[in-house]
């Protein structure tokens, strides 16, 4: 019984992290199927100001809620994944591309949880009429 | 007024967006030979740039019979938020060492490797500057009488340390975790869950086939022999799950697209509550009766032909017919699979999956035919067992689109529900303890908890691990929706300069001064305000130091500047400091479970 539940248990969580699309073009394939955009976010080894982004802003429930909303989130490191030709100086690089690929915004370096979302607010809808919340 | 603030906040984000240097202005390398014998090397960095130590190193580039001998650097490096960096200019020599068969003058091409970012936020690529020179080597050592060359030796120097530079975080543990054994782990789950599926009856109609094949080689097979026809068997019938398995990796973006509609949810939900229903016994899932008998004549028909080919195409027939019995655990596993996308890593998963549920075949391979597990009762517990767990993946899939409550709620019966089951409310009957009064007593527990989770929901908790705290003094004391700080609970003071945070040094230099940065826009700031700082234990001992709290709500000018001053790109954080100086490795960067958070104050 015991080991099972912690079978179980070490199963969960594993099936929960969904939060990343598993390849760029799953992303967009995903993105197309549910008429949004995709958020990417371009990372490395040996960066601080990525970890703080990953670790602390995109796990926060209320800003993701807010993304995933609008956004397929897709993370790639400059490093190890195709990126497409997406251009950076450094990382974190965000850009946001409508499902067509065309760039709606870039952002260059490190956004705390208020800044990110103020700087969502900016961005275009690429079909819908731009509205503030 | 909001929309000025909001017009305010974008150009701020705007600046913070913009005002990072390109990488030629971050670093400035150069090199200049001096004596004609080795190289100054330096880095001039940008302002509030800094490069990484264990990044910063030289080689030789191309086929210089010259080796490098020595690269110091002069600069010390220094612990930034727990990694080594330099912070200033840095200065380095370099110097050679020839072979015996080096001219006299000989060009190197020296590199420079260097990685660095900005305390604003922006870490910038790995990157080399290549130097070339004409080395004089007539008074350089001999390589040989060197010993290894101080290239190889910071070229060892493993990576990803980065990885760890906040310490001990939450979330940085479980990615941590997950990435280092990702692969491992999940095949050994995987290989568990075969295992404990091959404890179920699904498994038993393979048996006779199996001992048949054994039996049919003769009288006097060997073991070995006999363990290898399984194998063959085990491993057929592992290949038929594999390529379930890299399907669900190809077709996997479909599973999780519709992981995310409430109505698949509540489709899958019902499928596993279906699959539970037939655990417990209520009806049977299977194939139709004439095909199973059509494939079970199929396979006969391979078996009569004997040899090992025979053998692994029955495996895999064998796989189709047991497939729908063992369908719920399967039905999981390509949920994982499928969210993984990863066609590679669900072939493996299955794969091996499938070779622990064929691990009782194989026992008995190696047996030939003289070992077979007994079927008794306590295969139907386990399959009840397994039913059980069906009911609690439903209800942890309908968490996603159910309110919080009502999930409690559904936990809160199957809690009870189980402990009916497991006899709870029966008594023990004399003489047959040990066994039936440990299940007993978990019974006993799953029904208080049961019972805890019922009332906690309908108070209107939703949390699993403290459903009573709607009857409990920090639970009212939670101001809803604000960093609570005006509790009586924890008295933080407020600040929002750097100034105020000096003053406050200042004042007490002989104490330990906590310092909280906290917003309302934070949710795990609000987590540790809620659960951790809430935490009786952690209140005493929070008690001995002196709290402050950085609200940066506002991210004001000033209350940027705070935030910068350490290093933090926003909230959270919790820094420590005494005699006005931050504790080195003190700090705390997300959400710390009470517990823990208390064994760090306990080391302060």
């Amino acid at each position: 019984m015991k080991p099972l539940l912690l079978l179980i248990l070490s199963f969960l969580p594993l099936a929960a992290d969904a939060r990343w699309a598993a390849s760029y073009e799953k992303a967009f394939v995903q993105a197309k199927e549910q008429e949004k955009s995709v958020l990417v976010m371009l990372s490395q080894d040996n960066c601080k100001a990525c970890w703080y982004m990953e670790n602390i802003v995109f796990e926060d429930e209320v800003l993701i809620e807010k993304i995933e909303k609008e956004y397929v989130m897709l993370y790639l490191d400059v490093h190890d994944d195709d990126i497409h030709g997406l251009d950076y100086s450094g990382t974190p690089t965000l850009y946001f591309l409508s499902s067509d690929d065309k760039v709606l915004k870039r952002l260059n370096g490190v956004y705390n949880i208020k800044e990110l979302t103020a700087a969502m607010l900016k961005i275009e809808k690429p079909e819908k009429k731009k509205e503030l919340k | 007024m909001k929309k000025i603030i909001a017009l305010l906040l974008l150009t701020l984000s705007l600046i913070a967006g913009t005002k990072f240097l390109m990488p030629e202005e971050a670093f400035m390398p150069s090199a200049q030979l001096i004596n004609g014998e080795s190289i100054d090397a330096s880095m001039k960095l940008g302002d509030k740039i800094y490069i990484y130590k264990e990044q910063f190193k030289f080689t030789l580039k191309g086929d210089s019979t010259l080796k490098i001998a020595d690269a110091t650097v002069k600069n010390v490096a220094e612990d930034h938020e727990g990694e080594m960096v330099y912070l200033d200019d840095v200065e380095a020599t370099i110097t050679f060492s020839k072979e015996d068969g080096s001219a006299a003058n000989e060009t190197v091409t020296l590199v420079m490797h260097y990685q660095g970012c900005s305390e604003a936020g922006l870490c910038y690529e790995p990157s080399t500057k290549e130097f070339v020179f004409d080395i004089t080597t007539a008074s350089l050592p001999t390589t040989s009488a060197m010993s290894n060359d101080i290239t190889k030796d910071t070229a060892l120097v493993e990576e990803g340390s980065a990885n760890d530079q906040f310490g001990a975080s939450e979330t940085d543990e479980i990615v941590e975790a997950l990435k280092g054994g990702s692969i491992l782990t999940i095949l050994a789950v995987f290989f568990g869950i075969g295992v404990v599926l091959s404890l179920t009856p699904c498994i038993f109609p393979m048996i006779p086939i199996l001992s048949s094949i054994i039996v049919s080689q003769g009288e006097d097979i060997s073991a070995k022999r006999g363990f290898m026809l399984s194998l063959v068997y085990v491993v057929a019938m592992a290949f038929a799950y594999s390529i379930a398995g890299v399907l669900a990796g190809i077709f996997g973006e479909n599973l999780q697209v519709l992981l995310q509609n409430p109505y698949a949810i509540g489709g899958f939900a019902l499928v596993f509550i279906a699959l539970a229903l037939s655990m417990f016994g209520f009806y049977e899932i299977g194939l139709p009766a004439s095909w199973q008998s059509k494939l079970s004549s199929a396979s006969d028909s391979a078996s009569s032909k004997g040899g090992f080919v025979g053998v692994a195409v029955m495996g895999f027939l064998s796989a189709l017919i047991v497939g729908p019995c063992v369908a719920p655990g399967l039905a999981g596993a390509l949920i994982y699979i499928g969210q993984t996308g990863n066609a590679a890593l669900g072939g493996a998963a299955l794969f091996v999956m499938s070779i622990g549920m064929g691990l009782p075949l194989l026992l008995i391979g190696a047996g030939a035919g003289k070992f077979m597990p007994r079927p008794g009762g306590w295969m139907d517990t386990l399959t009840h067992v397994f039913g059980a767990v069906m009911l609690a993946i439903a209800i942890w899939m309908l968490s996603r689109i159910l309110p919080d409550t009502a999930t409690m709620l559904l936990w809160a019966v199957f809690f009870m529900f189980s402990a009916v089951y497991m006899g709870a409310l029966e008594p023990l009957e004399v003489g047959k303890r040990s066994w039936n009064a440990l299940v007993k007593a978990m019974g006993v527990l799953f029904m208080i908890y049961g019972a805890l989770l019922f009332s906690g929901a309908l108070s209107g908790s939703t949390s699993m691990f403290t459903p009573l705290d709607q009857f409990t003094d920090k639970g009212t004391a939670v101001v809803q929706g604000t960093v609570a700080t005006q509790t009586s609970a924890t008295q933080f003071k407020i600040i929002h300069s750097g100034a105020e945070l000096d003053a406050i040094l200042e004042a007490n230099k002989d104490k330990t001064v906590m310092l909280d940065f906290a917003a309302e826009w934070c949710s795990s700031c609000k987590e540790m305000e809620h659960i951790t700082f809430a935490d009786v234990g952690v209140k005493a001992k929070m008690g001995e130091f002196i709290l402050v709290q950085a609200d940066v709500t506002d991210n004001t000018d000033e209350e940027r500047a705070l935030t910068k001053r350490f290093g933090l790109f926003g909230p959270p954080g919790i820094l420590f400091f005494k005699d006005a100086k931050e504790i080195k490795n003190a700090r705390i960067i997300g959400y710390q479970p009470p517990e823990k958070f208390l064994a760090h104050l306990n080391k302060l």
